[in-house]
């Protein structure tokens, strides 16, 4: 089969490699029909996760028909239409079953290289590392999913395969980012970062009730997409963020911040000069910058959700203004299995086509060139998927 | 079948006469660094022995304690800035006193009952499911078995093993009775229900007759044992086994590497 493969930094491609074959009793075969490239796969393609190995096969947002089964799932037949959540989990754990789903402990086969870098291990992650378990990645004509019975959601056949296939991920994690403000009526919401899962999350906060959300970034068609859904937007650039933000709040600030940006923020003020510096010189792992403007801004006693990508270790964070404004921290890998079917219900009903967000569909093939356009958000590029 | 000897008051005591044993001089020094001090050491001191010993006190004295931090893991400097630079251990361990060896202790929480934990473990013949180094277990008889475990270098490594205690939903320990000193020496795993009702506490203690250390780790690599990593890997199966029904693994499926 054709796989999307990492071959290093900013080096992907297309290899014929062997199908993938049942090897656990609750695995099952996905045969893909639509994938896509999410923004955190860009860190991959940057090289700022570790534990990559040259002919990794990349990808976790995939979706396709159910073509084999294993001996022990029950759930799901051959020629189920299906799309797959991120994490891998098993659904028995204590974190399972508490909803913590991107927590398993059951399903990271590298669990001791996790739990060396977090001092826990979490939940594996197709395509993403071997510190997520180096399962294969959905940017493939075939997929192996193991816990059937647990991940997949069935879908149904009037709904489109881009209206369903971000269910997988980015709106699953945008609405949880937004959940994770716990929305109040009448609140503000502020989303730092107008990518993909930016642009969930701020029709997500309108979906919980938000009354109003304001979106920062700085290139016009992510922008523009921002407004499209309702969102009151400010290009950061050149403008002190904190004093907008209050001004438009009435003087308050947000009641929750939500950064969408996570460990490669693109600051072009002196923060993010100084952070790009001491991310060269391994002072810091990832470039905090969105998340320091998301807590500074955000107002006394409220939430900052952290839902764009982190992976090691950041400078200057300012625990003192989130201890002393007695903030809120939340974080993690969306916790993709609580949302599915609440999500599929949102889509059926008509609240909401997450297929806006696309602004190119290519073939598998092109997969290299869907790589380059979207980290440098070339030809207005927000999110690609592609056909197998 | 309970032993005459209570296994569990046994490994306490030894850990707490190493608590008072350690208290002023522990390990702090990482393995990688250990190996690096004994490599640069021995051709310093050879380097200053070669000449008459007299004229070439720095490199032997330099040399001599570079081995010497090497061997025994402890770094007076380091001690004395309060640094250590061993490395993160996924297992507790312990050395037992007159260097009868390690002891490696780890605990898990599965959500399942003690009973069915117990079973499941005291089935000797279901231990190469989740040891990843058994290959296969033979019971006996009269609480004896016999163990069949692989080495990387494609060898097997077996021992006789027999029950010292076995209580029913709580405790099964055991020792080797018969065969190479690379094999675990004793062991014991307890199940304790939490509160809860729903999980179990499993503590798995395991005693090995191996070094720790450089030796013990290059030991370890040629035969398979390092013993931290083995117990943590066991009772990661175990849980997995347990609560997810089978093993999380990757081995056999597509990549683009080109072998």
């Amino acid at each position: 089969m054709k796989a999307v493969c990492w071959n290093g930094v900013n080096d992907v491609r297309v290899e014929n490699v062997p199908d993938p074959r049942i090897i656990n009793p609750h695995d099952c075969i996905v045969k893909t029909s639509l994938t896509a490239i999410c923004g955190s796969d860009l860190h991959l393609y940057n090289g700022y996760i570790p534990a990559m190995m040259k002919g990794d096969i990349l990808g976790h947002e995939f979706m396709g028909e159910v073509v084999e089964v294993g001996p022990e799932v029950q759930n799901l037949r051959i020629g189920d239409r299906v799309v797959v959540p991120f994490p891998i989990s098993c659904g028995h754990c204590f974190f399972c079953q508490q909803g913590f789903w991107s927590s398993c402990d059951n399903t990271n086969p590298k669990a001791g290289l996790m739990e060396a870098a977090y001092g826990y291990s979490l939940a594996g992650i197709y395509g993403y590392s071997h510190l997520y378990g180096g399962y294969q990645g959905g940017q493939a004509q075939y997929v192996r999913v193991p816990f059937a019975d647990v991940g997949p959601i069935k879908v149904p056949e009037n709904l489109t395969d881009k209206q369903v296939l971000f269910l997988s991920d980015i709106f699953s994690t945008g609405y949880w980012a937004a959940d994770s403000c716990n929305i109040h009526a009448g609140d503000t919401i502020a989303v730092f970062g107008c990518g993909p899962v930016g642009q969930m999350a701020i029709r997500s906060a309108y979906l919980l009730g938000a009354e109003q959300v304001i979106a920062l970034d700085r290139f016009p068609e992510r922008l523009k997409m921002a407004e499209e859904g309702r969102a009151e937007v400010i290009n950061y650039e050149g403008i002190d963020v904190v004093e907008q933000l209050k001004e438009m709040t009435g003087g308050r600030g947000p009641d929750a911040c939500i950064d969408a940006v996570g460990m490669e923020a693109h600051g072009t003020g002196f923060d993010g000069l100084f952070d790009r510096m001491e991310q060269k010189v391994r002072i810091e792992t990832d470039r905090p910058t969105a998340l320091r403007y998301a807590i500074q801004a955000c107002r006394k006693s409220g939430t900052v959700v952290a839902a764009g990508a982190y992976g090691g270790f950041i400078d200057k964070f300012p625990i003192g203004a989130i201890f002393n404004k007695a903030l809120t921290l939340k974080s993690g890998q969306a916790p993709v299995h609580r949302y599915l079917q609440p999500l599929l219900g949102r889509i059926e009903r008509g609240e909401i086509d997450p297929s806006f967000v696309i602004t190119h569909h290519l073939s598998l093939d092109e997969a290299p060139r869907g790589y380059e356009i979207f980290k440098n958000k070339l030809e207005g590029c927000v999110k690609v998927v592609m056909t197998p | 079948m309970v032993s005459a000897e209570p296994i569990q008051g046994t490994s306490h005591k030894i850990i707490h006469k190493l608590k008072n044993e350690r208290g002023t001089s522990r390990i702090n020094v990482g393995e990688t660094e250990r190996l690096i001090s004994i490599a640069v050491g021995i051709p310093m001191t050879i380097f200053g022995l070669n000449r008459e010993i007299l004229n070439r006190p720095v490199p032997i004295l330099l040399g001599g304690s570079l081995i010497l931090r090497g061997v025994t893991g402890r770094s007076f400097l380091y001690q004395t800035l309060g640094v250590s630079t061993v490395e993160h251990s996924p297992a507790t361990i312990a050395e037992l006193p007159d260097n009868q060896g390690i002891q490696v202790k780890r605990a898990v929480t599965i959500n399942a009952s003690p009973e069915e934990l117990y079973r499941y473990w005291r089935d000797f013949k279901n231990a190469p499911r989740f040891m990843v180094n058994v290959e296969s277990v033979q019971v006996t008889g009269d609480g004896r078995s016999h163990w069949v475990a692989k080495t990387p270098l494609g060898k097997t490594v077996e021992w006789d093993a027999e029950v010292t205690q076995d209580e029913p939903g709580q405790l099964i320990a055991w020792r080797r009775t018969q065969g190479p000193f690379l094999a675990p020496n004793s062991g014991s795993v307890h199940f304790q229900p939490k509160r809860n009702g729903r999980e179990t506490v499993v503590r798995l203690e395991i005693e090995f007759h191996q070094f720790r250390g450089p030796i013990g780790t290059m030991l370890g690599n040629v035969f398979g044992q390092i013993p931290e990593q083995v117990v943590r890997q066991d009772l990661e199966r175990f849980k997995e086994l347990m609560e997810a029904g089978e093993i999380a693994t990757t081995a056999g499926q597509p990549s683009g590497r080109r072998i």
